[in-house]
């Protein structure tokens, strides 16, 4: 009788190159790192009138003839010409300023709610994002076309 | 290691196997990612390194259109360099020329391809990536050469504020 020998087979694997923990480590990395992007909204002001070197009164159409000056110590508004109100910006404190123009601006709307054109005179001095502030200000107030013009 | 016993018969190796599952967990998150970033009418709009957008309440969304990037140094058509900003101040004249030559280039190849494909030439539209530090001077150069060469609708890009 044979005897039949029970084999113990066993099986002979080849071990798997074992990556998985690693690609479990950049599971939990890579969200991390995305959640610590900032992530910013583009958005964009659209420009009312092209770029002349004039006298904003002059380019303005409309009766009232709205301009902000952006001067490196004050505010100046003016209409038709004639300064209407001068906001100072140095003995302020931070965005007071912004916010005593927004109010003027808000009151001269009120009174003439037909306008919607304002010219924003800058120095050749004057920074970029100091221009956006009035223009996002002068939005807010009402008044959407906004023209650039240099001082001169 | 096969045993040599049982070599010539039935293999039993076991082929390695590569497990997709945390690669696909990976995939899934940059798709998430993607997803939710800014995305304007199927385009991904981003701002350009090195210019520190200024702020604005502004909603207005922005349109595919040429990019002019202000930085503190350089000015920028696209990606490629155009002047450096010191030689745009030192200049009393407010056309920028080397801007002026590329942006009417630019102009070429749009109305060539609009051409080519049967349509009316587009209305030239730009968009003004300048940073919050530079000087009105050189915002007044640039948009005064944006519109010397045909660009009528000219955009300030901003970063909205929360």
């Amino acid at each position: 009788m044979k005897r039949k020998r029970r084999l113990k087979l066993r099986e002979f694997i080849e071990p798997d190159l074992e990556i998985m923990p690693l690609m479990n480590l950049f599971v939990a990395l890579i969200p991390m790192l995305l959640i610590s992007v900032v992530l910013v909204q583009l958005s964009v002001i659209r420009m009312n009138q092209s770029m002349e070197e004039t006298d904003p009164a002059e380019m303005a159409e409309d009766p009232l003839g709205l301009a902000v000056f952006i001067q490196e110590d004050a505010y100046r508004i003016e209409t038709k010409g004639l300064a209407v109100r001068t906001i100072d910006r140095l003995e302020m404190p931070v965005g007071s300023a912004a916010d005593r123009l927004s109010e003027a601006l808000i009151q001269i709307a009120s009174e003439s709610p037909e306008n919607q054109n304002v010219v924003i005179v800058s120095e050749p001095e004057t920074r970029y994002g100091d221009i956006v502030l009035v223009m996002d200000i002068t939005r807010d107030a009402g008044m959407p076309l906004a023209s650039l013009q240099s001082v001169n | 290691m096969v045993h040599p016993r049982f070599a010539a018969r039935k293999s039993w190796k076991r082929p390695p196997q590569l497990r997709l599952a945390s690669l696909m967990d990976i995939l899934v998150v940059l798709l998430l990612f993607l997803i939710k970033s800014v995305v304007v009418e199927g385009q991904v709009v981003n701002p350009l390194p090195g210019v520190d957008l200024p702020e604005s309440s502004s909603l207005e969304r922005p349109e595919e259109s040429v990019v002019v990037a202000i930085l503190q140094d350089v000015i920028l058509l696209g990606d490629q360099l155009v002047i450096d900003v010191e030689d745009v101040v030192a200049d009393p004249d407010l056309l920028i020329d080397e801007l002026e030559v590329l942006l009417d280039e630019v102009s070429r190849h749009s109305d060539e391809l609009a051409r080519l494909r049967g349509d009316e030439p587009s209305a030239r539209k730009a968009t003004i990536q300048g940073d919050r530090g530079i000087e009105f001077r050189v915002l007044q150069r640039v948009m005064y050469t944006l519109n010397k060469s045909g660009y009528e609708e000219v955009s300030l890009a901003v970063i909205r504020a929360a």
